[in-house]
């Protein structure tokens, strides 16, 4: 605000009345009664009786009269099901529709179910007369109205760990059983179109149901009979003709590969430049949320399994350069890591009691597999920490660790799946191995050459020397991404790369500091062997700090498919 | 149909659907149960006892809302299904129009500015006495003109008439003006000298009975989506001419799109009239018939500069483009012509608007279905200001300046004449030109946000800091404005008050009071009540005790006029009839009280009979010689700067639509600029890149958002953002003095500043 505001000449209004100006004395009682009269709400009985009357006999819907077509007339056979249809020609971008489903749902503040995006482009037009140019380019604007494709095989159905998602077998509406959520918002990863929504003040998710309760009752949904211009309505689809028409690639330009899901909404449009337009948001990316408590739970998990390979490892190669004290140390400190690591994961969710639910999808959910393989996990760990502090008996030592060995690769491979399932192309499952299996080996190994250095061990100095090759190799093959950059517009990594050198340029330095660092130190633990546990001290914690950060990008550069946005800003 | 029976599954299925929680409470909170009142399927929690009609209050479709009550209070609201407007839609605005009444920056109680400079809460007796003595001693010191009032087209009429009658024949103001001068003006000046009297003939019917629609300057999609639904339901396949620089939504679905360089449409209308006349399309019995001056223009765009050739070239269009869009206004059976804010916001716009008007009337579009020269309104009740607000003009079109005149009204209102002004105000420009020349020193502000929308800003705001005494009368103390304010007035909005709005198809719609107002705000009419009281001139304003009492005052004004609304008795009729436009006088009451509903007599049309409100019944044919803009593109500032309407989720500064957390998520809530695709390679700029906007007179900063729809040369920013207007031009158009804020020179550069908000 740049006006200022002169207050020397302000008289008050006490000033005025001893220069002489006199105020009407009914004034202060004229206040309150226009006061009081302001409370009074006086629609009702003033006019709302002819409203009652005239709508109270209409029984049902008045608005049917502007629907009745835009809704099928029974139910789908079987092999079909429900699905939207949007007329891309009709849809002028208005987005009634998203907040006629926002008031008539009843959502929350700022909880939307649909959204509207934009698509941009332009097509070459014939010359209007044979003297004009040849042809000319022609601007195009198609705005994209778009809730839940109610696919046939829904993402978030398959990966939810609790299976709150149910899928109509009658409809073939994907309905969410809200009292089922444990809140893990794993399925907002898994949708490819970015449906469901978390409702931090619930603590769970929330989406489109296509109001299948109106539908139960001959009613449109929110959003059909909200639209001036009927660009939205709901057919019945042969499941078999949505295959067909994935595997063709038929959906919508610039959107996600239907091919994953199925999606059953058929966008129609007369217009045959339509494959030509691209989202009105590529290329303006933000970073994405970063789950602090999954970066947590990845890194603190890998590096415990991590370590109890590198002991096994150790026990086998270097024999008595790796004393039972080192093995014992090892043992626990993985134990303690690992067990807070699978317990910082709870933290994200909304409600957290609803975990004992999480094995439930163990069918489909890569999730309730890391759930269920790190529960075993920790009862495997825990009992071989009890066998190291002789609570159990010691000849359970090696069964326990042998099954925490194995328990643990398991759930770190389930951890690489999880995100690989989602398709992200940053996430993919090689990519994700390397990342996960890397943070073992690194945290594994430099854990191991500060345990050696502590117990005065000589192989302090290899395992320090292995850990920083891991440590640097990975480090170059991360940095490796930014080649993208200069990739050709249609390469997925490029919106990745354009982020990871721009917004995130800060993080990637000083992950690639905290490597330095700890590639660094271990010069110095072989130049000057005499402060070996402080040399080998810091490197693990340089080497922490550094898998922290690369996990943070791990979360944050993913740019996944989405369907095309409006303007961002 | 049911839905929720499912096939039987196997036991192990069964097993894990035992843990599985389809019911509970918070799958109970999106439960839906049959509604009454034929609303269909509500949140179970939100069903209501009883339903009342209402307009609403953003834009001038005039949409009928049902608003749900529970105790008199809404609930939430659904479209009207059966209001003749909008037939059950609404845009997302008028959904959420309940929405933005609950924000923490309401205006709850009065604030004074404290020697300190901030604004401290205060009681209303001490308000209205401040109010009150504040301009007092100004009118005393320096006379009384160094006062004026800036009105709106957001309130309803009858707080137009009592302020504009308070201020001017109660509190002896001189000048007062509305912000409808940013948006209406030049329409109503274009009909009062075309047609005699500011009369848009049309009824929104007319969009579904056209042949042939031709949009100049309009963008419907985006600024009237509910009309524009009206043309989507026409059934007549007609074709749809958009003549508009930018490649609009409206653009895109056109059957023709016209993008004319800006600022040549006059020469491209007058052009279209060449061809028109030298091809012999026009209706010369109805030119004949009911027109005057048609030799004179006739002469005027039969001349050089308007071969098409030559026209086509000044108008960056093909040949071809400009004789198709000739021959379609002549195929057509009925042809409407709508404009909007592309003409009004012009320096020649008066003339634009009129040759619009000059092409219906030679080609006798008008007074049938499907035709018509006719504006679209911006605000819910800009009719209702040029009609009723006694700011340019006296009610229902007559002049300060005419002694007969001011003798009506002084009878009708039962005033003393001497009391009514017998010099026309200033206008919103002169007013703020003589604030920073010391001339006008208190100024009043009532809905409106000048510091946001008035054009150039810096020179805005720099006379709202000038002012020795401001006042502002706002819903919200945030607005840019009542933050400049030495006193602020916190008023009830649009559902915590009664009155009518007009909307652009002259349909009287009612206001109705379903939310109780926050704190101590008041009505503004309340407010008026008040000052009456206190300024000590209550006596002439006693019985204006009711907005619907004052609705009697309107009606008697309009006796006899060509907005005679003498036949609408009560409210209760305006309620029973879904709105009733003017003119209706007791015959058009009683066909329309004894109709059944969609019946004709509830969309009427002016002019069937030809005969127009100038005193010899003809409509003028005015025209002008077309004029460069002021400050065209240059070397150093080589793009021109359009603004406009950025997307259907805000509404003119965002006072109310920023105060809804869904329309917020519908519109970018940084500032962008539309560039073409050329003009940003050429300047380095790449998709998301943050751009430096800068005019000779201000800069911004916004994102790029790169669409060719912009056309080379130009871009584009939504006046929804603050920023926009430092780097507007002050220009106007001479007749109507409505600001051009649409053509001005401007250049762009990368920054590493931050969008603005």
């Amino acid at each position: 605000m740049l006006i200022t505001t002169d207050n020397s000449t302000l008289a008050t209004a006490d000033q005025a009345e001893a220069a002489g100006i006199r105020f009407s004395a009914g004034g202060p009682a004229l206040v309150e009664v226009l006061l009081a009269e302001q409370q009074e709400l006086s629609a009702v009985e003033r006019f709302s009786r002819r409203h009652d009357t005239e709508l109270q006999g209409a029984g049902g819907h008045a608005q049917a009269r502007h629907y009745h077509d835009l809704i099928p007339l029974s139910l789908p056979a079987a092999g079909e099901q429900y699905a939207f249809r949007v007329d891309l020609d009709a849809c002028s971008g208005c987005k009634a529709c998203v907040t006629a489903c926002h008031q008539l749902n009843g959502l929350a503040d700022d909880e939307t179910w649909r959204s509207v995006g934009l698509l941009v482009g332009e097509k070459l037009i014939p010359p209007v007369s044979p003297y004009a140019r040849m042809s000319t380019e022609l601007p195009v604007l198609k705005n994209v109205t778009t809730a839940c494709h109610h696919c046939v095989e829904p993402g978030c159905l398959s990966g939810c760990p609790t299976r709150a998602y149910e899928k109509d077998p009658a409809t073939g509406v994907v309905r969410h059983l809200d009292d089922q959520c444990m809140g893990c918002q794993y399925c907002l990863l898994m949708c490819p179109y970015e449906v469901p929504q978390y409702q931090p003040a619930l603590g769970i998710v929330r989406k489109c149901d296509m109001c299948r309760q109106r539908l139960a009752a001959d009613e449109a949904p929110a959003c059909v009979q909200a639209c001036p211009n009927r660009a939205i309505s709901i057919q019945i689809v042969r499941r078999e003709d949505a295959f067909a028409a994935a595997a063709r690639g038929e959906f919508l330009p610039d959107s996600p590969d239907p091919r994953h899901t199925i999606p059953t909404t058929t966008f129609v449009s007369r217009d045959a430049a339509l494959s030509a337009l691209r989202a009105a948001d590529t290329f303006c990316d933000r970073p994405q949320h970063v789950h602090a408590s999954l970066v947590a739970m990845l890194c603190l998990t890998q590096a415990a399994v991590g370590l109890l390979l590198v002991d096994e490892a150790l026990a086998r190669l270097a024999g008595a350069a790796w004393p039972a004290s080192a093995r014992k140390s090892a043992g626990l400190t993985a134990a303690v890591v690992g067990i807070i690591g699978v317990h910082a994961a709870m933290l994200h969710l909304g409600r957290p009691t609803l975990a004992v639910k999480a094995w439930l999808g163990w069918r489909t959910s890569w999730l309730s597999r890391e759930v269920i393989v790190f529960g075993l996990w920790m009862a495997a760990v825990g009992a071989y920490a009890a066998s190291l502090l002789q609570l159990l008996p010691t000849n359970y030592s090696a069964l326990t660790r042998y099954l925490a060995i194995g328990l643990g690769i398991g759930g770190v491979y389930c951890s690489a799946m999880i995100y690989a399932a989602t398709g992200r192309t940053w996430w993919s499952l090689p990519r994700n191995a390397a990342r996960f299996f890397g943070t073992m080996f690194t945290l594994g190994l430099y854990g191991a050459a500060c345990l050696a250095a502590i117990c005065g061990s000589t192989v302090a100095l290899p395992i320090a020397i292995a850990a920083a090759g891991v440590i640097a190799a990975k480090t170059i093959w991360e940095a490796v991404v930014l080649r993208h950059y200069f990739s050709s517009q249609r390469h997925a990594l490029l919106r990745t790369a354009r982020l990871l050198a721009g917004e995130l340029r800060l993080i990637v330095d000083v992950r690639s500091v905290a490597s330095c660092f700890a590639v660094g130190l271990v010069y110095l633990l072989a130049a000057v062997p005499t402060y070996a546990v402080l040399w080998t001290s810091i490197a693990l914690v340089a080497a922490a700090v550094g898998e922290l950060i690369e996990r943070t990008l791990f979360f944050a550069a993913v740019v996944p498919a989405r369907m095309p946005g409006g303007i961002r800003t | 149909m049911s839905i929720d029976v499912a096939p039987p599954r196997p036991l192990t299925e069964r097993l894990s659907e035992a843990v599985r929680s389809f019911d509970g409470p918070l799958t109970h909170e999106l439960v839906l149960a049959p509604g009454q009142f034929g609303l269909g399927q509500l949140p179970a929690g939100l069903q209501p006892t009883a339903v009342t009609q209402t307009v609403c209050g953003f834009c001038s479709t005039g949409c009928g809302l049902t608003v749900h009550l529970r105790d008199g209070e809404a609930l939430g609201l659904t479209p009207s299904t059966n209001y003749p407007v909008n037939l059950g839609m609404a845009c997302p605005k008028g959904w959420e129009a309940l929405t933005v009444l609950e924000s923490p920056d309401r205006a709850t109680r009065p604030l004074l500015r404290d020697p300190s400079g901030t604004l401290q809460p205060t009681t209303w007796d001490e308000a209205l006495r401040t109010f009150c003595s504040r301009f007092q001693e100004l009118q005393n010191k320096h006379g009384p003109e160094s006062v004026a009032f800036l009105s709106t087209g957001q309130i309803p009429t009858e707080e137009m008439l009592f302020l504009g009658a308070l201020a001017k024949f109660g509190m002896g103001f001189i000048h007062g003006d509305s912000n409808t001068r940013q948006c209406m003006a030049t329409a109503a000046t274009a009909y009062k000298q075309s047609f005699g009297f500011d009369a848009p003939p049309y009824t929104y019917a007319d969009f579904e009975e056209s042949d042939v629609l031709v949009f100049v300057g309009a963008n419907p999609c985006v600024a009237h989506p509910i009309m524009w639904e009206r043309v989507l339901r026409n059934r007549r396949e007609p074709k749809i001419i958009v003549v508009d620089p930018r490649r609009t939504e409206t653009a895109v679905c056109a059957t023709q799109h016209v993008p004319i360089s800006p600022k040549s449409d006059l020469t491209l209308l007058y052009a279209v009239a060449h061809l028109l006349i030298k091809n012999e399309w026009i209706d010369a019995e109805f030119v004949a018939a009911h027109t005057s001056g048609f030799a004179e223009f006739a002469a005027h765009v039969m001349a050089a500069s308007y071969e098409p050739a030559t026209a086509a070239a000044a108008c960056g269009v093909a040949v071809a483009e400009l004789e198709q869009l000739a021959a379609t206004i002549h195929a057509g059976e009925r042809v409407s012509f709508w404009w909007t804010m592309g003409v009004n916001q012009s320096y020649e716009g008066v003339r634009t608007a009129q040759a619009i008007i000059n092409l219906a009337l030679i080609t006798g579009n008008i007074g049938r279905p499907g035709t018509g020269a006719n504006s679209i309104t911006g605000q819910c009740n800009a009719m209702g200001s040029r009609m009723f607000s006694c700011t340019a003009s006296l009610p229902c079109g007559r002049e300060f300046t005419k002694e007969p005149d001011r003798r009506e009204v002084a009878e009708l209102l039962e005033l003393d004449v001497a009391k009514i002004p017998d010099r026309d105000s200033l206008c919103y420009d002169q007013i703020l030109d003589a604030v920073r020349e010391g001339r006008i020193r208190g100024l009043w502000i009532i809905a409106t946000n000048t510091a946001h929308s008035w054009i150039q800003q810096s020179e805005a705001r720099e006379a709202l800091a000038k002012l020795d005494f401001l006042v502002v009368q706002d819903m919200y103390t945030t607005t840019e404005t009542a933050q400049a304010a030495h006193l602020v007035l916190p008023a009830a909005g649009w559902g915590e008050k009664e009155g009518t709005f007009i909307n652009s198809e002259r349909r009287f719609g009612l206001l109705k009071k379903v939310a109780r107002a926050p704190g101590s705000a008041l009505a503004d009419f309340s407010i008026f009540r008040l000052l009456a009281e206190y300024w000590g001139c209550g006596e002439p304003f006693a019985s204006w005790t009711t907005p619907e009492a004052v609705f009697e005052r309107m009606k008697r004004l309009s006796a006899g006029r060509t907005n005679d609304i003498t036949g609408i008795r009560d409210y209760l009729m305006l309620d029973q009839a879904n709105g009733i436009q003017w003119p209706c006088n007791a015959e058009t009451a009683a066909q329309i009280e004894a109709a059944e509903q969609a019946s004709p007599v509830h969309e009427r049309r002016l002019f069937a009979d030809g005969r127009f409100a100038h005193p010899d019944g003809r409509a003028r044919l005015l025209f002008a010689q077309p004029q460069g803009m002021p400050e065209p593109p240059d070397d150093s500032y080589p793009l021109v700067l359009l603004t406009g309407r950025g997307s259907v989720s805000q509404w003119h500064t965002q006072t109310r639509t920023s105060k809804s957390a869904v329309l917020r998520k519908l519109y970018p809530s940084r500032c962008y600029v539309e560039v073409h695709p050329d003009d940003a390679a050429r300047h380095g700029i790449a998709a998301g890149d943050v751009v430096a906007v800068e005019s000779r007179r201000g800069q911004l900063a916004a994102y790029a958002f790169l669409s060719s729809a912009v056309g080379r040369g130009r871009v584009f920013l939504p006046m929804h953002y603050a920023a926009v207007n430092r780097l507007t031009l002050a220009h106007f158009d001479p007749y109507s003095r409505q600001p051009s804020y649409k053509d001005c020179a401007v250049r762009i550069r990368r920054t590493r500043e931050q969008p603005e908000a």
